[in-house]
């Protein structure tokens, strides 16, 4: 059954990563679009709703249930606000990464958590992930930002010129979500020091990492508010600390043998 | 039920022909009041506008006697013409005039004005009471006119210099009501340039021109701001969106000013768009900072050429919607020819039965009630039998245009039907005036 939902799973984030894509050039294709998307929606909450009652594939806790869990909420933020807000283009640069993410997380589905977390733990978990879903979704319209102002200050009208919301909006955008995402993601942080012995300041690199993410998106934040920072810069910022939410993901929780090196083959 | 269309267009015709033979509103009235010229008209709508007149009639009309009304009423001789002409029967016809609704045939790819102007046609030949078998036809093309603009991208981006600095702004600031704009300038571009602005509901549109008495009354005309020559920089720096399009000889915005101006926030985001030529604006402007665009009459131009590419690659979707709809229509027009010959056959075949059944009860007094019952239901049920398998094949025919009037003609020949629309449908010989 746990086999089943994932590969289903993966077909509809595959499925919509091709016809988000498809549909920015046709728009024919968007009924297909969403329908894979919704797929994708409904067979990983399944697994995930699943995992979290012990009923599909029960085992400890892997990096491939935080990562799903990261690409479902990212997913379906975009599937409840997409159409609402007119941005049913930011599919098309959402799902391909969260596809290849999720895809990802596959290889390390054995890494397991070396024991059932503690509850601190697991609230950090929780609220960490919330917030990795909003840094995806900043980077994804930071990557827009990027392509759309190319277009533009190329004069080579294509695609992005007419598929992409204006270039001040998607600025409002990234603000919002930069601004929330931090905001939430300091909390995430705080929750983690005082709940957890020793907090992020003690243990090497591995529990630091998360703080160096926070201090990018800080100081990104703090160009917005404080220096007039719009677009280009915003958006390169919200990119580059996504990498840093990567390496954290990929790099520090396998890699490194300290928590935040959670995971433990 | 026969349709055609003939008419001239912006393409085969040259203005000089178009305005001749154009059926102007004072000649329309005459034109439809003498209609019964045309034998066997059973309804005519006349679209005239810049760049077409079409007269479209139905029923059994020779096209020599449309031709002839035509050049009655516009007394221009028909071999003046003649070489412009464009002729359609049927359902092309009906594609022919779905597509000007969706306006493929426009001039201008895709507008929408040629909507409005065919559902005036419309309207106006329904209140001179003329319209008459046309109804349908043109309810089906208004329907295929607002599909097209509202499942298609035909008629989206802008097609000229005005309005596409308007789109590109609107690229950049999403909506432009709270912007700021400043147009150097106040010749031809300038105010049309203005013109489109303005109607966007700027925050503030500001005029800016050598000689103040111009820019004044482009000013006064469009009832925005004005201000000296001399507070172009501080005018420049209020300014998101800076139209530039005079004839001055070198560069009036230069990159040390546009620095000065830009100091206060380089990342606001800003758009130059210099339509003068020579150039008005120092083009490495842009390069001061990301925010900032600078784009010129070539590169507006190069968007126009672009959006142009854009709407003609959705002129396919459009053609499949006028497939769609002329396909429902054809069978909307077969069920009608053949609805109406079907309740003639059996409307025909109840009166022969009541007339018989009467007579025959007349010879069979003694009968009782119910046997009187019996007979008249016995007298239903073969009717019913017999015509059941004709009305199966009929229903059939509507969905063949060729059986659908032959074999029809062949049924109201055969059984001698005479079509109990016909008398309604018959047009009216007197020419009924709005309002009268």
């Amino acid at each position: 059954m746990g086999i089943l939902l994932v590969a289903l799973t993966g077909m509809g984030y595959l499925g919509a990563a091709i016809l988000t894509v498809a549909q920015l050039y046709d728009g024919e294709m968007a009924p297909w679009a969403r329908f894979c998307a919704w797929a994708g929606f409904v067979f990983g909450g399944w697994w995930l709703a699943g995992r979290i009652a012990g009923l599909i594939s029960p085992g400890p806790l892997t990096l491939q249930d935080f990562v799903l869990t990261l690409v479902w909420l990212s997913t379906t933020l975009w599937l409840l606000g997409g159409r609402r807000f007119d941005l049913a283009c930011l599919g098309a640069f959402l799902y391909p990464p969260g596809f290849l993410l999720w895809a990802a997380s596959l290889w390390a589905a054995q890494r397991v958590f070396a024991s059932a977390p503690p509850t601190s733990i697991a609230i950090s978990l929780m609220m960490s992930v919330i917030a990795a879903s909003v840094f995806l979704l900043l980077a994804v319209f930071g990557i827009m930002y990027i392509e759309k102002e190319r277009e533009l200050a190329e004069k080579r009208i294509r695609l992005f010129y007419y598929q992409l919301p204006a270039l001040d909006d998607m600025d409002d955008w990234m603000a919002r979500l930069l601004l929330w995402g931090w905001l939430w993601f300091t909390a995430t942080l705080m929750v983690g020091q005082v709940l957890w012995a020793g907090g992020h300041f003690s243990g090497g690199l591995g529990r630091l990492a998360p703080v160096g993410v926070w201090a990018i998106y800080a100081m990104v934040l703090a160009g917005r508010l404080f220096w007039h920072w719009r677009g280009h810069r915003v958006a390169v910022g919200a990119m580059l600390a996504f990498v840093g939410v990567l390496g954290n993901l990929f790099v520090v929780d396998l890699v490194l043998t300290s928590p935040h090196g959670l995971f433990l083959w | 039920m026969k349709i055609q269309v003939v008419g001239v267009n912006h393409i085969e015709a040259p203005l000089s022909v178009r305005e001749r033979v154009a059926i102007a509103p004072p000649v329309l009235v005459d034109a439809y009041q003498s209609r019964d010229r045309i034998r066997h008209e059973e309804g005519t709508v006349v679209l005239s506008t810049c760049n077409r007149t079409e007269i479209y009639v139905a029923g059994d009309v020779e096209l020599a006697d449309v031709l002839t009304w035509w050049e009655r009423m516009v007394g221009v001789n028909r071999g003046e013409f003649s070489d412009a002409l464009y002729w359609w029967e049927g359902m092309e016809a009906a594609r022919h005039l779905f597509g000007v609704a969706a306006g493929i045939d426009s001039m201008v790819l895709g507008e929408t004005q040629i909507l409005g102007q065919v559902k005036d046609a419309y309207q106006i030949a329904q209140e001179y009471g003329v319209a008459g078998q046309l109804h349908r036809i043109f309810q089906y093309a208004l329907k295929v006119g607002k599909r097209s603009h509202s499942e298609t991208e035909v008629g989206r981006n802008a097609l000229s210099l005005g309005y596409a600095v308007v789109e590109l702004a609107k690229k950049v600031f999403g909506s432009v009501q709270d912007r700021s704009a400043l147009i150097i300038g106040a010749g031809e571009t300038a105010q049309l340039v203005a013109r489109h602005l303005s109607a966007q509901g700027l925050k503030s549109l500001t005029i800016l021109n050598r000689t103040d008495r111009l820019g004044a009354r482009l000013a006064q005309e469009i009832g925005v701001l004005t201000v000296d020559w001399a507070q172009l920089e501080s005018a420049m720096a209020r300014a998101d969106i800076v139209v530039s399009c005079t004839s001055a000889p070198g560069f009036l915005v230069t990159r040390e000013m546009a620095a000065r101006t830009l100091k206060r926030n380089p990342h606001q985001f800003r758009f130059f768009f210099d339509l003068a030529v020579p150039r008005d604006i120092d083009p490495t402007v842009a390069d001061l900072s990301r925010s900032v665009f600078v784009y010129d009459i070539d590169d507006v131009t190069r968007v126009v050429d672009a959006n142009l590419q854009k709407r003609r690659r959705e002129v396919f979707k459009v053609d499949r919607i006028i497939q769609e709809e002329v396909v429902q229509f054809q069978d909307e027009v077969g069920a009608g020819q053949v609805g109406s010959v079907i309740r003639s056959l059996r409307d025909k075949a109840e009166t022969i039965r009541q007339e018989e059944l009467a007579k025959a009860m007349v010879r069979l007094p003694n009968l009782s009630e119910d046997e009187r019952r019996v007979v008249a239901d016995t007298t239903r049920l073969i009717l019913n039998k017999f015509l059941n398998d004709a009305m199966v094949s009929m229903r059939s025919w509507g969905q063949d245009e060729q059986k659908g009037s032959s074999y029809i003609a062949a049924i109201r020949e055969l059984f001698r039907l005479t079509d109990e629309d016909a008398a309604a449908m018959t047009r009216d010989t007197h020419v009924a005036l709005p309002g009268k």
